[in-house]
């Protein structure tokens, strides 16, 4: 997700009506105490790459479907031999 | 959406792993994505969790951000694929319920967005952009309430600009049909 080349303005009308409703929404906000928790949680992650833990089902997902894989020749090789 | 040059001060505090251009950051952004979450997913609790997997990506990403990362587009980016994520798992488990899961915790009255609305017309408004179907909500969400091109939303969603201006034509005629007497005088208009 890097800059692209800098977009001209649109004078798309659909987008000048849709803004012009979308302008009129109420601002939505997170509660401060809500939102100083998560960035509490987030700013001490900052420049540190995620847990490894996260990776752990993907690798178990990956070693279960390879040795699925492994079997199957062999028995088709044993079938056929 | 241009990037200033505070955006630019952040993204180099990022890339050194400073912690006070992530809070700036958490600043100026925090609002604009929990609206558009809360809007996507109608669910305050699910929006602040999806805030928080949003932000805790940008720090985990940070010392690995392009030099020339625009940083709204990455975070939008982050919360769209974070929406999506939480959709296919809300499908995923309506199968498993064999049920269609609510649109709001059980017992409550009004819905979120509702609460905020000052006036009727405004709750119209928010009832008008909850009723789009999602690719159209959040097109008009992108274009009509964080001010950005067709062009730039497409690069977000990972669409053809043309496909966001389709979406965005439609949701402007859904949005002008579920107003009625609540649209602008203009709107009204043949």
């Amino acid at each position: 997700m890097t800059d692209a080349p800098d977009h001209p303005p649109d004078p798309d009308p659909d987008a000048q009506k849709v803004t012009e409703l979308g302008g009129a929404l109420p601002p939505l906000d997170v509660d401060t105490t809500t939102a100083e928790q998560i960035a509490r949680r987030a700013r001490a992650s900052v420049g540190k790459p995620p847990p490894r833990r996260r990776l752990l089902v993907p690798i178990l997902v990956a070693a279960v479907a390879a040795a699925y894989a492994v079997w199957m020749i062999l028995k088709a090789l044993e079938v056929l031999g | 959406m241009e990037r200033g040059d505070p955006e630019r001060a952040w993204l180099d505090g990022l890339r050194r792993g400073d912690a006070a251009s992530f809070d700036a950051v958490f600043a100026a952004y925090r609002r604009r994505l929990y609206g558009y979450l809360v809007r996507m997913t109608r669910r305050r609790d699910v929006a602040e969790d999806l805030l928080q997997e949003t932000f805790l990506r940008l720090a985990q990403h940070a010392k690995r951000l392009a030099e020339d990362t625009r940083l709204g587009a990455w975070l939008f980016t982050v919360a769209h694929r974070l929406f999506v994520s939480w959709t296919r798992a809300q499908g995923v488990r309506a199968v498993l319920a064999a049920e269609v899961p609510p649109r709001e915790p059980a017992g409550a009255d009004r819905s979120p967005l509702d609460a905020v609305a000052a006036s009727q017309a405004q709750a119209a408004l928010e009832r008008a952009f909850a009723e789009l179907a999602p690719p159209y909500r959040e097109v008009a969400l992108l274009v009509g309430v964080e001010g950005m091109q067709p062009a730039e939303v497409a690069q977000i969603l990972g669409q053809k600009p043309e496909a966001v201006r389709q979406r965005l034509a439609r949701a402007r005629a859904q949005l002008a049909g579920a107003l009625g007497e609540h649209a602008p005088a203009a709107w009204r208009q043949p």
